[in-house]
């Protein structure tokens, strides 16, 4: 199992009546040794096969390439299996219904039966996420993960037959959602991809499919330590704005608690490999007198139920303006990413409807913010939306075309997130 | 082991209280540089924080303090916090007794909750310290929501019953949400305690319900909260 750090950052000093306390804490996790036992890990993909999946021919093509290179990349003795969806959802390999141990030969047979696949039939995500979910749980005591690669609408169930697979499924496994072509919703996909808190993203080259799936894999299988939660005790009196992932990608937790008791909640975080992730908390609690002290909250980190870190929120009242007007640069940094991926999708939602005022000055203060904190990568999708005149103070045009694919790439990767530079300024 | 934090809770941590958060070592705050040294503080303070004994009066009208009371049952001083009700949140907790000339929606709906002041309840649980209350309007309340909640309201955790008790006279051993009352298939109610301090009792049984249950109502069944508080459930004629 990885060794867990968290650590704190937060200008705790408050003016005097001030209840809302703010705080980013980073989690490290390290020198685990990788997925030390291969046969602790399952790996499910999960394929469209739709009747929207041969128009054109190319993508259904393109999803069964991308099939075949990511069970190339699922290592031996992985338990493993491949699901066909569409209205219903249907075991391809193996055709029994359970899972079987990864080897040379069953990953043969596995691609061979992914390439006799046909589309055909309309589209109910939930009954391929249940099926998903049974076959994991031949499995107990597993690393669980699946890759869904859809490229349509979920048409044929009700959102509420969705949301009740979502809730049986959340905490048994993982899974990335990738959507395929240009027809999907992003919204739809990112509901499923952050209740079974995986990664939405769009491969609009079919070209590009089989890199993301590798390292899609490789990460879901560098996972060291499962069933890691969060737990956050604030005091009584006090209540929880707000608990989001802010790093490496933004993902909102708050609804996701389950209390623990009156005053601590749990938020599920899933597995981890060696990495660091940061959390904004944002706490409000009962003022208190100049030069008093509060435990605004108390931040643990769980395996299983076994604490391995943790880390103080704390609360100090003063009357120092000088003291209470530090701007923290982890705050001021991870607040500024979260209203870009706001603005980002508020703009583009504006440009979709036609208000291209609204769009303009929505992506504009996007651009200036990507910018300002150095986030490269958004920088270069927005620059496939708007013509940038001026970075800093936000001026751009809206492209008069603009190629769906690059619209949807920007708003599937708005929540990806840089971390603070750490060095001085 | 636990440790007593200077607003008198008991607390299993020994840096901060598990209950209030309240520090509870004396070493100094780290690169408090300018913060003021925290004696002078106590002093100078309207509320103490220094340790005080759990039967002190209240700092504020002096009424005594009940058991571990979090509230002052005379002024509503909150012992956790060292909060005086004379300076609440900025949103202050009305006191006003509802109107009863709004509060029956035009379309009568068939189900009522009265709430009074009950003598027989009162005596029957014999809560020390609280009295009676010498003057207390009866409430109606009409049933028109599949969940209504009974308790006090408090902008400051932002609970808002649909059933509000906490119009004068108060009665101050209702929990802020103290139970609810859930629409059944037949448009009856189902009563469910949430899990309030005090508990909840229905007619003459003297044990609370047990919590998260629902106990179904029918017409005439008196619901027990608090001290000395009744609701009686009535199925109103059309």
């Amino acid at each position: 199992m990885s060794t867990f750090t968290a650590d704190t950052y937060q200008n705790e000093y408050l003016p005097l009546g001030a209840t809302e306390v703010n705080a980013v804490v980073t989690v490290t996790s390290s020198d685990g040794a990788i997925a030390a036992n291969s046969a602790d890990a399952a790996e499910i993909v999960i394929v469209d096969v739709s009747g929207s999946m041969s128009a054109p021919r190319a993508k259904l093509r393109a999803a069964k390439d991308a099939t075949a290179v990511a069970i190339d990349c699922i290592r031996d003795d992985v338990m493993f299996g491949v699901i066909a969806g569409s209205m219903t959802a249907t075991p391809v390999y193996p055709a029994s219904g359970t899972l079987v141990a990864a080897s040379a030969s069953t990953r043969e047979e596995a691609k061979q039966a992914v390439a006799r696949l046909k589309a055909a039939d309309g589209t109910a995500i939930g009954t391929w996420l249940a099926l998903a979910n049974q076959l994991f749980s031949t499995s107990p005591d597993t690393i669980c993960h699946a890759i869904l690669l859809t490229d349509g609408q979920n048409e044929h169930e009700t959102p509420e037959d969705l949301e009740r697979v979502l809730a049986d499924c959340e905490g048994s496994f993982q899974c990335d959602c990738r959507g395929v072509g240009t027809d999907w919703e992003v919204s739809e996909l990112r509901s499923i991809a952050s209740a079974l808190l995986g990664t939405v993203d769009i491969i609009a080259e079919p070209s590009n499919m089989a890199a993301d799936f590798q390292s899609m894999i490789e990460q879901a299988m560098g996972k060291a330590t499962n069933n890691v939660s969060l737990r956050l005790w604030t005091p009584q009196g006090a209540n929880v704005a707000y608990v989001k992932q802010v790093a490496p990608t933004i993902e909102d937790l708050t609804i996701r608690a389950t209390p623990v008791d009156a005053l601590t909640g749990d938020y599920p975080t899933g597995a981890w490999g060696q990495e660091s992730r940061d959390y904004h908390l944002c706490i409000h609690v009962q003022p208190r007198d100049a030069g008093e002290e509060m435990l605004a909250g108390r931040f643990s980190l769980l395996v299983g139920e076994a604490l391995v870190s943790q880390a103080l929120i704390r609360a100090v009242w003063t009357d120092d303006e000088q003291l209470s007007t530090r701007i923290n640069r982890e705050v001021a940094h991870y607040t500024g990413q979260a209203e870009l991926a706001e603005v980002i999708q508020e703009g583009l939602e504006a440009r979709k409807s036609g208000d291209e005022e609204t769009a303009t000055y929505k992506l504009g203060r996007a651009v200036q913010l990507a910018s300002a904190s150095g986030n490269d990568g958004t920088m270069k999708l927005l620059s496939s939306v708007v013509d940038v005149d001026d970075a800093a103070t936000g001026t751009v045009r809206l492209k008069r075309s603009v190629d769906d694919a690059d619209e949807m790439a920007l708003d599937t990767r708005s929540t990806k997130t840089v971390r603070v530079q750490k060095h001085e300024p | 082991m636990s440790t007593t934090c200077p607003n008198g809770h008991l607390s299993t941590t020994t840096d901060y209280c598990d209950e209030c958060g309240a520090r509870l070592t004396d070493t100094p705050l780290p690169a408090a540089a300018s913060a003021e040294p925290s004696s002078d503080d106590a002093s100078d303070a309207p509320h103490p924080t220094a340790p005080s004994p759990l039967s002190e009066p209240c700092p504020d009208c002096r009424a005594p303090r009940v058991g571990s009371d979090k509230f002052c049952e005379g002024c509503g001083y909150d012992f956790t916090t060292g909060k005086s009700s004379k300076h609440p949140d900025p949103s202050p907790e009305p006191a006003e007794a509802p109107d009863p000339s709004q509060s029956p929606p035009p379309t009568a709906a068939p189900w009522e909750a009265v709430v009074s002041a009950d003598r027989e309840y009162f005596e029957r649980v014999a809560v020390e310290e609280i009295d009676f209350p010498s003057h207390c309007p009866s409430r109606k309340f009409m049933l028109d929501q599949p969940e209504i909640n009974i308790g006090r309201r408090s902008p400051s955790r932002g609970i808002a019953p649909e059933i509000d008790l906490s119009g004068a006279p108060q009665d101050p051993a209702i929990s802020h949400l103290h139970a609810i009352l859930v629409r059944q298939d037949d448009y009856s109610y189902s009563l469910v305690d949430p899990g309030s301090i005090n508990g909840t009792t229905l007619n003459d049984n003297p044990a609370p319900i047990a919590p998260n249950t629902p106990m179904p109502l029918t017409d005439g069944d008196r619901i027990h909260l608090g001290a000395w508080t009744t609701l009686t459930i009535r199925h109103s004629e059309l």
